[in-house]
Formats: C-alpha cells, structure tokens, sequence
C-alpha cells in the first residue's frame, strides 16, 4: 500500500509545481517589448464610443508617507498635492509656464496691480460633503495672512466678496501679479469649518485635515505599505472631465528601485517633486521600447554663492579668477553626464523664462585665471604654495555644501571639483565637512556668513517664478521677501533689481526685471549655476495615451488627471 | 623553581606559525607594503580629476571614477586609510580592554563588579548604532570613526581577558609574588601581560578586521572621513552613481575585494591564539 500512496503524492507535488511554475512565468514580465505591462499596474475602463478612462493610474514617488493634512508639504502626499489632487489649487502653470486658472473659473488683475479679481465654481464641494462657499475663500485668505503669515499676502488689506461666485483681493502694494506667479503650488482653498479654530496648523493632525475640495479624495493610507489611494471626485472636476478614475501612490525607498519598478510595470509614472530621475539611471530603461525617458530643460539648477561679507571674495578680480579655475567640462558631467550644458554667466537656465542667450559663457583658463590673482596682488609670498592677500596676510578658502539629504553626494562631490580647481591657482581651499552634520549646523554656518563658496541648489518650484536670484538675496533686504537664512550679499542694484521682478504687474515687467538680474550677475559674478541640466521624469507609454511632458514636471500635473487615456 | 620560569610554564610553549598564520601575515604584509609604498605604486595622484567614467585601459588599469580620478592610485591609497583606522582602533580596544580586564581580574571585589556592569551594559548596547549615532555628533574625521568605532568594540577582548587574569590570579607564582610583597603593577606588566600576550595578539588581529569592516561600512553609508581615499568611500560613490546597476564592476568589486582579503588575512593572523591553545591542550 506504501508505495502506491508515495507515487500519488510525487504526482500530485509534479503537478503542484508545474502549476506555480506557470503561474509564476504568467506573473513575470520585465522587458515590456511587446508585450502589455504588469497585471499589477493600473487598468482601464469605458463604454463604447467614449474616451477610455483610466480605472487606476499607479504614480511612483521617492517620498514616504508622512502627514494627510492638506497644509503639510511634507512627505509623498505634500509634494504629490502640488499637482491639486485633494486640494485645488486656485491656478496652475501651463506648459509655457503661464498661470492658468484651477479651482477658478477665471481671474483678472487691475492695472495697478493692487487688485485681483477672482471667480469660482459654487458646486465645488469639499470632501465631507459640504459645499464650498464664499465664506471659505474669505476665510482662506484671511487665515493665510493672519494665521500662516503668507509673505505673498503681506499687503493684502482688504477682501471684498462681489457675490456667491466672486471675490476681490486688494493690496497696499502692486502685489496682485507677485501673488498669482508665487501661488503655483500651494495656495488653495481652505474648508473655514475645520481650519477655523485650529491655530496651530502645522502641528495639526486630525482626520478632517486630509479634507480639500481637489478632484480627488484621500480614501486610504496604508503607511507599513507606503501606498496611499485617492478616489475621484466629479463635482471637483474644474478643468473638464476627470479621465483618471482613481490613483494609487506608491512610495519607494530609492530613485532606482522607482525605476525598477517602472521598468517591471508595477507603476505607471514617476512623479518626485524636484527630484528628477538621475541620468546615471537611465541605462536602466534605455532598451525598454514601453518607457519614455520624460526629458525636458530643466529650469532648476545647482548653484554657488560666494560670502561677500569678508575676506578675498569681496575683490571682483579674485571672484573671476575663482571662476575661471574651475573645469567646467567636469562640472556639467558631474552633474548631468552627456546632458549636462556649462552654464551662462547670467545664471538662469535657457529654460526658465526671460533666459538672455546673449551672456558670456563659463570657461576654464587656469593661466588667466593665475594673471588676475598676480595682477590684483594675489600672491605666494612665503612659498608656501598658496597665495596671501594683497598685504600679505594668509587666508584659508572654505567650500560649504548645503544640507540636502537626498541630493548631498552631488553637493559634496561638486564641493570636490570646486576645490580641486581653486587649488590647482594657488588657493588654499578645502571642503567643509562639520557642516554637513545636521541641517542646524549648516544653517548656522550661512547665517553666520561662516562660508566663502556655499553650494546650494534651485528646485523647479522656486526657479518659476522668484528664480535662483531669490538664493543670492540678503536675508535682511527690507521687504525682499529673501530666504529665511539668505546670504551675505547686501548690493543695492541687486536688491534693486530683485525688487522690480518680485513688484511687476505683468509679464513684461517681469521679464524685463529677469533680464536685469542675469546681465547683473554676468557683471558682478556675485555667484554662478554650476550647469544647466536636462531633467527625466519616465513613464510607460504602453497603457496609457495624452501624457503631455511640461518642462522641469514631468508628465504628472494638474492636467494629467484630465488628458490621460487608455490605449 | 623560580618564579620567573613558573610564570613561562603558566603560558605556553613556542610553536612554528600553522599555515593559516603563514598566508594571513603574508596577505598583511603585501597590505602592509602598499600602503607603505602607495606613492610609489599609485600611477596617478587619486586626488587629481579628469575625465570621468574612462573604462578599464592600459592607461587607467581600473578605469576612473565619476570625477575622473584613477580608480587604481584610489584603491592604493585606500589601503593607508583603512589599515590605519583598522589599526589603530585595534590599539585603542586592546590598551583599554587589557587595562580593564586587569583591573577587574586583579584587584576582585568593587573593582571587577564595577568593570564587569560597565563591560554588561556596553554589550547590550548596538554598536552599530551608537557608532552611527556617535559619527554624527563627533567632528568629521579619522579620529572620529577611531572613537567612535572603539567605543564599544573593547568589550569581547576585555570578558575573555578578564577570565584568563582571574585564572592567572589563581596560580601560585601570582600568589608568591604577592606573599613576598611585589608591587601590584609590577606583578601585571611583568608576569601576567606576557600570559595574556597569545589572547591579545589573536584578539587585536580579530580587532583589526572588525574595525576594517566597520569603517568600510560606515564610508560607504557616507558616514566616513570625507576627503579621505577609504575603500568604503570608493564603493560609496559606486553605490550612488549607481555603478552596480551600470555594471561597472571595475569600480565596485576591487574595494570590495580588498577590504575582504584584508579582514581574511587579519583573521588567519588570529589563529595564532587559536594554534597556542590546540597546543596547550595537547601537552
């Protein structure tokens, strides 16, 4: 009897394991030539003759969850928020990088610029169902200016409402244009019946806080996961129909587990707010016939400032001849491999807008370089190696990095070629490494002004509108609106010019004021962009149709949720 | 019989190295001679940048990095610092676990309670953590990741130690010597440190590569010395250009290689104690 049994179970194991064989080689499909994706990527759904929705669009990010209030910015859904999912943005940028109204119906801008008339949809409804009034457009930039001490909304002094769907904001000053360029990604709409007794805003972590009236509803978190799920809302439909029935965000540990998932067609796209997929990465999908690369301008950049506020930097002479020490050609590589452009003088990338072509470019010329620092009295008197100052005293060369914990090896690494150069003309330069040991350590060392080149970078969301110029303002210029820990520059033509750009009233005061600012930094070299980059957002291509790729976006944005479409 | 020729029978009896021995000092030495000779060896200043991602040729053997440097005058000088930090961690645990362990085994009472719930608390302690914890706090540099690592590395060495000054304590040329009224310290330096010599000297080779592998580890999270050429640094920006995933294995095998080699040949040299002990036994 024994051995009857034994041969039924061998079969029956036989069979076991070639029915897991199969289904695992069905369950496989990584190359995607060919074939359709993953059967755990997103589906599609839709009744004859009409567009096919997307049933679920499954969007990879490198940012973990963290908080669900909607005036958190930290963490995936702060960042993935920028593109109005549970919130509404009341404008967006465009693919020409024009304002658009969101959540508005429409805006104008009075010709002072001291008024901004706006219109909204009266069936908005927020997420607990209770509909979205004029009461709340009141409350929101009231709360903003009084509760989140909003620098856009320094100036507002009055709102009058003109009726159900209509409201004006009047400023003291032509702010009107500042606000509507600045408030790209995150002014919205806020609910007044939850926010209205809450004080303390970021700290606040009730359930209500996820609740927005953005085309799409926070349904589940599952943080152990790294997912969270979002369920359209019709009535919130503002740009037209939503083409995306749902979204499933998924949070990686890593950009190139994201692309490996991508590649695997466990998502669909990636969106990583400022964090464009590093080019090292893209040999990854390079062969992969279903993925596009997502390339575009990227307007953001890496860039240096020099401490002004002591030492040789003060000299114009010794700044050129620091920038011309240094290898460009390594720079842009560095930064963006074969991609990589050495930058302008003027800064700006010739993506971002009112970028002047006509500014000299960035060289290396170590024998010039060594001429201005001999002319300008620059010289090694001790035979020491290194140069003293024009009276002879010595002095060290710091090179700071900012704190940045997902970009730091390129800092640091850039901190390296920077030094490198500096060096091979006689500065006694070093890269700064107590710095980097905690964000409190690296903002006392700006503040302080304790730096004579401090690496910092521009994200897309600044690069917009206020522009890189925004990092080179002193923190002290009167009504500049700077950053909070600026630098040690403190001209009057900078301040100036900065001023005009953050004061026009249209577009072209505002290119005009750009255009100053470039042909000032071409002049002083107060600082300068390490390289100008190419940016990679990849998606699949094999699902889906209508993805438009904005410059320095991706393919994720505020349009995408209304364009995309089944295959 | 003296006390003197007691103390030498109480240790053990002098042995030809064990082939084990043989290829860990000669796999030490070749290390050893490299870092030493590195500006001889290296074909290239591993500070000076040229032209990134060159692969492996006759004019760069392992090809350069991400900001041209020469991935082989890397790796050479990498051996100085890692040795260093291996080494000169090794000093630090065995000065301070043969102090305590002597102290504690010696003296008894108090003394040995307080050492052993010191050396119980830092066992129970994460090492790796604290080290980490410890880098971040500390300022940047060798000295740093030398503390920092040794901090709670001395614990194992000190334990086995201890045992073995408590058993020597026992012996009666200790006894004698204490009957006659030696000095406290001159009875440790001169007839209980050179009992202990076997255990010290396979412990701090077993130090050595742990330390090495601790620094390796700690560089290649970028928690290492900045500026400095370490194996882990080089494996550290391989990781992060994504070197592995691009295949470039001419940048991230060779450290790895390295630092493996280097802790094997350190743990060979550690069967010196292990050989002694075989042969203790066997007489």
């Amino acid at each position: 009897m024994k051995k009857p049994i034994k041969q039924t179970l061998c079969m029956l194991l036989a069979v076991f394991m070639c029915l897991s064989m199969a289904a695992c080689a069905g369950g496989t499909n990584n190359d995607g030539a060919g074939t359709s994706a993953s059967p755990s990527a997103g589906e599609s759904s839709a009744a004859p003759g009409e567009a096919k929705h997307v049933k679920n669009l499954i969007v990879g990010t490198s940012d973990q969850p963290a908080t669900t209030s909607i005036l958190s910015q930290t963490g995936s859904l702060g960042k993935f928020n920028y593109n109005s999912i549970t919130y509404a943005n009341l404008f967006y940028p465009d693919e020409n990088n024009d304002m658009q109204p969101y959540f508005l119906k429409s805006y104008s801008i009075s010709q002072d610029g001291k008024e901004l008339e706006m219109t909204f949809p009266t069936t908005a409804v927020w997420h607990d169902g209770v509909p979205v009034t004029a009461d709340d457009m009141v409350f929101t930039f009231q709360y903003m200016r009084d509760v989140m001490k909003s620098k856009a909304l320094r100036n507002l002094s009055d709102i009058k409402v003109n009726g159900k769907d209509s409201i004006t904001l009047v400023f003291s000053q032509p702010d009107a244009y500042f606000f509507v360029k600045n408030a790209t990604l995150t002014v919205f709409v806020l609910p007044k019946h939850i926010w209205e007794n809450v004080t303390d805003y970021a700290a606040y972590t009730g359930e209500d806080a996820a609740i927005g009236c953005g085309p799409y509803k926070l349904v589940k978190v599952d943080k152990d996961a790294g997912t969270m799920s979002f369920e359209a809302v019709p009535e919130n439909a503002y740009l037209g129909e939503l083409t995306v029935d749902s979204i499933t965000l998924k949070s990686y540990s890593s950009q190139d587990s994201l692309l490996m998932a991508l590649a695997n067609g466990e998502i669909d796209v990636i969106y990583d707010y400022a964090a464009p997929i590093s080019y090292t990465l893209l040999d990854v999908i390079a062969n992969n016939k279903n993925i596009d690369s997502g390339e575009s301008g990227y307007t953001g950049c890496n860039q240096v400032t020099f401490g002004m506020s002591k030492g040789p930097n003060t000299d114009h002479a010794f700044r050129e001849a620091a920038v011309k020490s240094l290898d460009w050609k390594l720079l842009s590589q560095l930064s963006n491999g074969s991609y990589g452009e050495i930058p302008g003088s003027g800064i700006l990338p010739s993506a971002c807008p009112g970028y002047d072509a006509s500014l000299w470019k960035m060289y290396q010329d170590t024998d010039e370089a060594n001429k201005i620092l001999d002319n300008a009295g620059y010289k090694d008197t001790d035979g020491d190696g290194f140069r003293e100052m024009p009276d002879g005293t010595k002095f060290t060369y710091k090179v700071a990095a900012q704190y940045a914990q997902k970009k730091q090896e390129l800092l640091n690494r850039i901190g390296e070629v920077l030094v490198s150069g500096l060096k091979n003309i006689g500065i006694n330069a070093y890269f700064d490494q107590a710095a980097l040991s905690s964000d409190e350590a690296n903002k006392s060392m700006v503040t302080n002004n304790d730096y004579d080149m401090f690496i910092g970078y521009t994200t897309t969301g600044v690069a917009t509108y206020r522009t890189a110029f925004w990092y080179f303002l002193n923190r002290e210029v009167a009504g500049s609106g700077g950053m909070d820990w600026g630098n040690s520059y403190n001209n009057e033509e900078l301040n100036k010019a900065y001023q005009s750009l953050m004061a026009a009233v249209n577009n072209d005061g505002y290119l005009k004021a750009v255009g100053d600012l470039q042909k000032l930094a071409s002049k002083d070299l107060f600082g300068f962009a390490v390289s100008w980059e190419k940016c990679f957002f990849p998606y699949r291509t094999d699902k889906y149709q209508g993805f438009k790729n904005y410059p320095s976006i991706g393919v994720v944005h505020a349009e995408t949720f209304y364009t995309i479409t089944a295959k | 019989m003296s006390t003197e020729k007691m103390a030498k029978r109480a240790g053990t009896k002098k042995t030809k190295m064990n082939a084990a021995m043989i290829w860990g000092a000669a796999i030490v030495g070749v290390f050893v001679l490299v870092a030493v000779l590195a500006p001889v060896l290296a074909p290239y200043d591993p500070y000076k940048m040229g032209i990134p991602y060159i692969k492996p040729s006759a004019e760069h053997l392992l090809g350069t990095n991400d900001v041209g440097q020469d991935l082989l005058s890397e790796l050479i000088y990498g051996t100085r610092i890692s040795l260093f930090i291996g080494i000169f961690t090794s000093i630090i645990v065995t000065v301070v676990s043969l102090t305590l362990s002597l102290l504690s085994g010696y003296y008894k009472g108090a003394i040995d309670k307080a050492v052993t719930a010191i050396t119980n608390i830092t066992m129970g302690l994460p090492d790796l953590a604290l080290t980490i914890l410890l880098i971040a706090y500390l300022n940047p540099g060798k000295l740093s990741v030398i503390i920092s690592i040794s901090l709670t590395a001395w614990t194992g060495t000190a334990r086995i130690l201890r045992s073995r000054v408590l058993q020597l304590c026992e012996m009666p040329f200790i006894k004698i010597e204490q009957a006659i009224g030696m000095n406290d310290f001159i009875i440790m330096i001169k007839h209980i440190v050179p009992n202990l010599k076997d255990i010290i000297l396979s412990r701090a080779a077993l130090s050595v590569s742990a330390a090495m592998m601790t620094e390796a580890g700690l560089s290649f999270l970028g928690l290492g010395d900045f500026g400095a050429k370490s194996w882990g640094t080089i494996l550290h920006y391989a990781f992060y250009q994504n070197g592995v995933i691009r295949n470039y294995y001419w940048w991230y095998l060779p450290p790895i290689l390295c630092t493996s080699l280097a802790v094997l040949g350190f743990m060979l040299l550690g069967y010196y104690g292990a050989q002694k002990a075989k042969l203790v036994k066997n007489a």
